[in-house]
């Protein structure tokens, strides 16, 4: 008994690393954006709102943030769409050179971002594209694109294939099988893939870097130049928003799963 | 000599002693805390009051490591990242033993569950018999004197299953090991075991041999579960020596209730084995000691070696006979039959009041019905 | 024979012939590839292409890759890169693991993984830039000692790579993190209690059972954090300091401030090989796919 608790206490003591660099960043930039003071220094002084409105009433803040969500959200839907279709033909198909197939697909996890930004920028440099948000949609969509092929084509082999000859047995042609019992079961993963794509798009900084102008920036790069520029609580404020986004996005995935857990009991 | 008394939530005063090289079956439903005792002999559970001992020696509270129990576990938990001579070996190598010599011992202990040639193979590579021989191999190889099995054959399938009850005894004996064994399956527990523990709710219902459960039964719960039985309730006239059900009275031997609480009269369960039934048409006349009451034939089904009846008594009790094929008697479904048996066969408990969820072995076979 | 429901003659159906026979090597699911293939091929392929081309443009090859053998500055980036990455995996494979492991036993395993997930909802950005705040001169670690009386003088903790391996392994830990659990989370926990009972002390079983069932994860963690911790350039450029810039830093500066796409474009392909030795040698003991299986289990 007693060296069960010793056990447990040491395990919790060497965990207390991890969970402090865990949300360390989180417990600093929600303080400093209520800070009254223009300066970056902690511990924030005097409490203030000024920073939120800044943020809501500069121009270039606000014109980022829907800059960022509009090209977030194609670039889902693109990656979604794309990457869906992938996954069955990975998960189902048999053809010669399958694993090169999927190594190519797969290649934008693996490739260092930086190379993709420079690349990007000098091919898409030639067909007019960069400042455009269509570069923005094409690029990110790629670099999403592995995410959503790893997640759905997961949750197709974790499928009861049995389940698709019961639904062949019981009358359903393939196009019916496909919409009225495959893709139901396996919408979990398909939204998990697609939530992973739009943080992907919203959070990407170094390539958009290089495809976005002084007046087509998304968010993190306003913020960026903003970190380089005037290093100034707006940034905080901004960070904080997009902490409380984060969150409410990860409760709302967390109900989700909880619905359907208790739909399957 | 080891003995273990236990009590817990879970598992609410439990005594057991086993005799050395006996072994013992833990035998109930599921739930009813079989194998939290068996977990809390080889010390992963810890007993809120109550000790054990092994050998004399009180475990309470020594870890795992330090009981010296051999454990099969329920999925035979090898390590898959181990070949079967490494798992083996590994019970030698943690007391121990010298590299080569713990090969050796690992590698004859393989011959003997017949492996030989399997020891380089990983679990994942051997079928289910073997990945079970070389679990049993691990729990024996470092010479325990007491050996606990979680049922070790559930994973298995029948034919399989049957074969390697045998070998466990036999090796077992040759051995001279003390077994623990926890399964639900009574053919399992019968034909393995020397004693068996019937469980139910976190207690020992009874204790016995195999045939002293079957024939003297201690509550109806045992009847059911070892075997199946019929039950008639009724009122127990004691004076008299005579049930009065509601489908009938039948009389009662006064051995039938000796020892039981309703040995002075009242509420009292009747109950009577399948196989000591026996049907016949309405009205045949009957020897002396033997009992009877009427019913409507239900069901009349040719199982092969046996033929089985169901009748429906008046109050609605439904009463199953089994007889020989050869002895069938010359009823039809819709009859006024009447079951007869001899009035030694039955024996007098207590009511329950509860039903049995059979195990899955004789899930056809609980008759148990209780009356309105 | 009319009147049957069914009938079976004695045909051998297709099934039961040879596995090859019966296996053809292509069937219809592999057209949905097609448009995948494409896309990434055209939007992601082409652009790694022209870096390619370029790195053999301009001046030549030779001048290109040489820049390695003319200026010490790009061999110390090389360097600096490779060890930042390994000293990143290192410290996140260190401080992670017993995170996951405590993840893997607890019963609070959602608050657990909800900690674990907070930062990766959180931008990178948010992330590097909270780190600036914890570790610059007016920062938190070092206005708290100051004012404790421990030192008298801020630590120079940005500006410096322990700056950058801090700060990076703080944003990577989750993606060393969470393979790990994955995998211990899948560990029998009977193999363990079998081991005590085979007489080994709590110790050793969790060393010669546990830790060898859960390295399949520690390499899918290691492999990750050090492939993304080559291509990380906004922690270095926040946190670090200009003395000794890491390739990634190097490359940027090239494209926008010298205008040199070629020198900039060999430094990437460099950079790329590294990662694909990587990658090369990590597909020895775990499957790449579960590896970039992004971030969220």
């Amino acid at each position: 008994m007693n060296s069960d608790t010793r056990r447990r206490s040491t395990q919790l003591c060497l965990a207390i690393p991890a969970a402090f660099l865990l949300v360390a960043p989180t417990l600093v930039v929600v303080p400093m954006s209520f800070t009254a003071s223009p300066l970056l220094s902690f511990p924030p002084t005097g409490f203030s709102t000024q920073w939120y409105g800044r943020l809501a009433s500069d121009e270039a803040w606000r014109l980022a943030t829907l800059t960022s969500l509009s090209v977030a959200i194609q670039a889902t839907l693109l990656a979604t769409s794309v990457g869906t279709l992938t996954a069955f033909g990975i998960a189902r198909g048999r053809f010669p050179g399958k694993s090169l197939v999927q190594a190519l697909v797969l290649s934008p996890a693996i490739v260092p971002i930086v190379l993709v930004a420079i690349g990007t920028f000098f091919a898409y440099g030639r067909v007019g594209l960069v400042g455009t948000p269509a570069g923005l949609v094409l690029a990110h969509g790629a670099l999403a694109v592995p995410l959503v092929v790893v997640t759905v084509a997961a949750s197709i082999e974790t499928m009861d294939p049995r389940l698709d000859l019961a639904a062949a047995s019981l009358g359903a042609g393939p196009f019916r099988t496909f919409f009225l019992v495959t893709l139901p079961l396996i919408r979990p993963g398909v939204l998990a893939g697609a939530l992973l794509a739009f943080v992907t798009s919203w959070d990407e900084l170094v390539v958009s870097l290089f495809l976005t102008t002084p007046v087509l920036r998304t968010l993190p790069v306003e913020m960026w130049t903003s970190v380089r520029e005037q290093l100034d609580p707006t940034v905080a404020a901004a960070s904080t928003m997009l902490v409380a986004l984060s969150t409410a996005g990860l409760v709302i995935a967390y109900v989700i799963g909880l619905r359907q857990a208790r739909r399957k009991s | 000599m080891s003995k273990y008394y236990a009590k817990s939530c879970v598992v609410d005063d439990v005594n057991l002693a086993s005799q050395p090289g006996e072994f013992l079956t833990l035998l109930g439903p599921s739930g009813s805390g079989k194998t939290t005792t068996l977990r809390m002999i080889a010390g992963f559970l810890n007993c809120d009051r109550g000790s054990i001992s092994i050998q004399g020696r009180d475990v309470t509270g020594v870890p795992a490591h330090k009981r010296g129990t051999g454990m099969v576990f329920q999925h035979y938990a090898l390590f898959p990242h181990l070949t079967a001579e490494q798992n083996v070996a590994f019970p030698l190598r943690m007391r121990g033993m010298g590299r080569r010599e713990a090969r050796a011992t690992a590698r004859s202990m393989l011959e003997r569950m017949h492996l030989d040639g399997r020891g380089q193979h990983l679990p994942a590579q051997l079928s289910g018999g073997q990945q079970q021989r070389v679990a049993l191999a691990r729990a024996l190889v470092f010479e325990p004197t007491l050996l606990l099995m979680d049922e070790p054959l559930g994973a298995l399938d029948k034919k399989l299953r049957d074969a390697l009850q045998i070998e466990i005894v036999n090796i077992c004996r040759e051995i001279g090991v003390t077994v623990v064994y926890v399964t639900h399956d009574q053919e399992e527990a019968l034909a393995m075991s020397d004693r068996i523990a019937i469980y139910k709710d976190g207690r020992i219902a009874q204790i016995g041999t195999g045939e002293e459960l079957y024939e003297r039964p201690a509550s109806v719960f045992v009847s059911q579960f070892i075997g199946s039985s019929n039950v008639i309730e009724g009122d127990y006239d004691a004076q008299l020596g005579v049930l009065r059900s509601r489908a009938g009275s039948v009389r009662v031997e006064e051995s039938a209730a000796v020892g039981t609480s309703c040995a002075k009269g009242g509420p009292a369960s009747l109950v009577i084995r399948p196989e000591r039934i026996e049907v016949c048409s309405e009205g045949t006349p009957l020897a002396s000691g033997r009992s009877h009451l009427t019913g409507l034939l239900e069901e009349s089904t040719y199982l092969g070696s046996v033929h089985r009846y169901q009748v429906q008594l008046a109050d609605g009790t439904t009463v199953q006979a089994r007889m020989p094929a050869l002895a069938r008697a010359d009823v039809w479904v819709g009859d006024r039959v009447q079951v007869v048996w001899n009035d030694r066969d039955a024996v007098l408990l207590e009511q329950e009041q509860s039903t049995v969820q059979p195990s899955s072995d004789s899930a056809g076979e609980v008759t148990y019905v209780s009356t309105p | 024979m009319v009147d049957a429901v069914v009938v079976v003659s004695g045909a051998p159906s297709q099934e039961t012939g040879p596995p090859e026979a019966r296996k053809s090597r292509f069937n219809g699911w592999a057209w949905l590839v097609l448009p995948g293939l494409v896309f990434i091929l055209a939007v992601f392929g082409w652009p790694l292409g022209e870096v390619v081309v370029r790195s053999f443009g301009g001046d030549g090859a030779v001048q290109n890759y040489g820049v390695f053998f003319d200026s010490p500055i790009y061999f110390r980036a090389l360097n600096s890169t490779l060890i930042t990455s390994a000293s990143v995996t290192l410290s996140c494979l260190l401080i992670g693991y017993p995170y996951a492991y405590l993840m893997s036993q607890s019963r609070r395993t959602e608050l657990l993984l909800a900690i674990v997930l907070l930062p990766i909802w959180t931008s990178f950005l948010v992330r590097t830039y909270a780190w600036q705040i914890w570790l610059q001169d007016t920062g938190v670690i070092n206005s708290t000692l100051l004012r404790m009386g421990v030192i008298d003088e801020p630590l120079s903790l940005i500006r410096t790579n322990l700056g950058v391996v801090i700060g990076m392994t703080g944003i990577l830990l989750p993606f060393a993190i969470l393979p790990m659990f994955t995998v211990m989370r899948r560990i029998d926990r009977e193999l363990v209690r079998a081991a005590e009972n085979l007489g080994a002390k709590p110790r050793i079983a969790f060393r010669r059972i546990f830790v060898p069932l859960s390295l399949p994860g520690v390499y899918s963690g290691c492999l990750l954090v050090f492939v993304l911790a080559l291509g990380f350039y906004i922690a270095p450029a926040i946190l670090g300091g200009t003395s000794s810039p890491t390739l990634s830093t190097l490359i940027i500066d090239k494209v926008q401030r010298e205008l040199d796409f070629h020198t900039a474009s060999a430094l990437g392909v460099t950079l790329l090989l590294i990662a694909l030795v990587a990658v090369a040698i990590g597909s020895r003991v775990v499957r790449i796919r579960d590896v970039f299986g992004g971030g969220a289990p």
